[in-house]
């Protein structure tokens, strides 16, 4: 019989030495360091493109987007109303435009949404928060600021690419994309801070160029200070800059340009039913 | 709050499943010492079969599991290609695991040596396709214990 001679097996050429901890490191670096990086220059170059993006892509997407969040044919209660204060801001805008529509959501919370196509979704509790027409005409007038800035379609851009990033890489169903997937609804809702500063500046010069005078401009934020903790604000709070900045940034713009303010409009509006 | 489930169990499978290797391996070292003697080849046949007094299957087999970290390695590795190393040490155990119990049980036979080693290696349950399923996979050693007769 062929000689066999046992020896110990002292080195493992079987297992690879490297420690686990440093690959774990490495690897997940690596990973999302690509990611950051693809998303950061596809973030560029959707800034470059959406400047760009004709009207009729957008009006399918606000199609889309109608059905989405159920938004009803039949006009609601003061739907009307707060639609002939947009139709009357929308005049002063240059000619090439979307329909706006606005949108009255029942909800005891108090906020606003510019959604693609034109759509502007107002919650119930905001117009109840709201005691002139002025003050709706200024958040009115800030959601067309963002769709003037196309800030809407920024926000849902880098968001999307995000979610198709990991779909393609870590399949469908992991977690990674829920992740990306809420990240994407936070970012429908959440402009940047200088979106938002940008919008308010835009909101103001509408404003004054439909009621001549700039009443009503910071009513609204003024009120939001005072009532900071209540539970119905807190939406609007952590998705917008604090109201005091705003208020401040506001009477600054107000001051430079010597805009008078005069008597403000109160609103005039049916009564929603309590929430229980 | 699932991300923090997902750092707890890793960290979680790193420590417990480290642990559990040093010792398996120290376990493994030892035995091996043990069943030095019984020689194990992957030959068919031998050459003077006539010293042959008896001949029987004999076979070991183990289970081992994957834990939560490792399978996180390697789903990475999946992603970006090249060695899944933290794989390569639970085979390795399950592979000499798996020739000392076949050993252990051509020993209770008295055999003299064991010829035509071969292994089986398969997945239980789905090792590594569903997500969140840990998953372990199975290692078979077989061979012919052959007992020669007394000299």
């Amino acid at each position: 019989m062929v000689k066999f001679t046992p020896r110990e097996i002292t080195k493992n050429v079987n297992v690879s030495s490297t420690s686990p901890l440093r690959e774990f490191f490495v690897l997940l670096g690596g990973i999302f360091g690509v990611i950051v990086i693809a998303y950061m220059i596809l973030g560029i170059a959707l800034d470059i493109l959406v400047e760009r993006m004709p009207d009729k892509l957008e009006e399918t997407i606000g199609r889309f987007v109608s059905k989405r969040y159920a938004l009803e044919k039949e006009p609601g209660l003061n739907e009307e109303k707060i639609q002939k204060l947009l139709d009357d801001l929308v005049a002063y805008l240059p000619e090439d435009n979307l329909d706006f529509e606005v949108h009255i959501q029942k909800s005891p919370e108090v906020n606003a949404l510019a959604l693609p196509g034109g759509h502007i979704v107002l919650f119930s509790g905001l117009l109840e928060e709201a005691n002139s027409e002025n003050e709706v005409s200024m958040i009115l007038g800030h959601e067309l600021g963002h769709f003037a800035h196309s800030d809407h379609l920024r926000g849902l851009g880098r968001g999307l690419v995000l979610v198709v990033i990991s779909s393609i890489v870590f399949g469908v169903d992991s977690t990674f994309v829920d992740v990306a997937q809420r990240a994407l609804i936070t970012a429908e809702l959440k402009f940047s801070r200088q979106q938002e500063i940008s919008a308010d500046e835009f909101a103001l010069e509408l404003l004054y160029k439909k009621y001549g005078h700039a009443g009503g401009a910071v009513d609204f934020f003024e009120h939001l200070e005072a009532k900071q903790n209540l539970p119905k604000f807190f939406k609007f709070l952590s998705t917008h800059p604090n109201p005091s900045d705003r208020v401040t940034l506001l009477s600054e713009q107000i001051r430079q340009n010597s805009y008078s303010i005069q008597d403000v409009i109160p609103l005039e509006l049916e009564a929603y039913d309590k929430f229980e | 709050m699932d991300l923090l489930w997902a750092l707890f169990f890793l960290g979680l499978g790193y420590f417990t499943g480290t642990a559990i290797e040093k010792k398996h391996y120290r376990d493994i070292l030892a035995q091996e010492k043990m069943y030095f003697s019984l020689p194990v080849i992957t030959s068919k046949k031998l050459e003077d079969e006539t010293r042959i007094d008896e001949s029987q299957l004999c076979y070991g087999s183990v289970v081992i599991s994957l834990d939560y970290f490792k399978r996180f390695l390697a789903a990475m590795r999946n992603i970006v290609g090249g060695r899944v190393k933290s794989y390569e040490s639970l085979l390795d155990r399950g592979r000499r695991e798996a020739i000392l119990r076949m050993k252990k049980a051509a020993a209770g036979l008295d055999a003299d040596v064991i010829l035509n080693l071969r292994f089986e290696t398969s997945g239980i349950g789905q090792v590594t396709r569903k997500k969140g399923s840990i998953g372990s996979f199975e290692v078979l050693a077989y061979g012919t214990a052959v007992k020669f007769k007394q000299q």
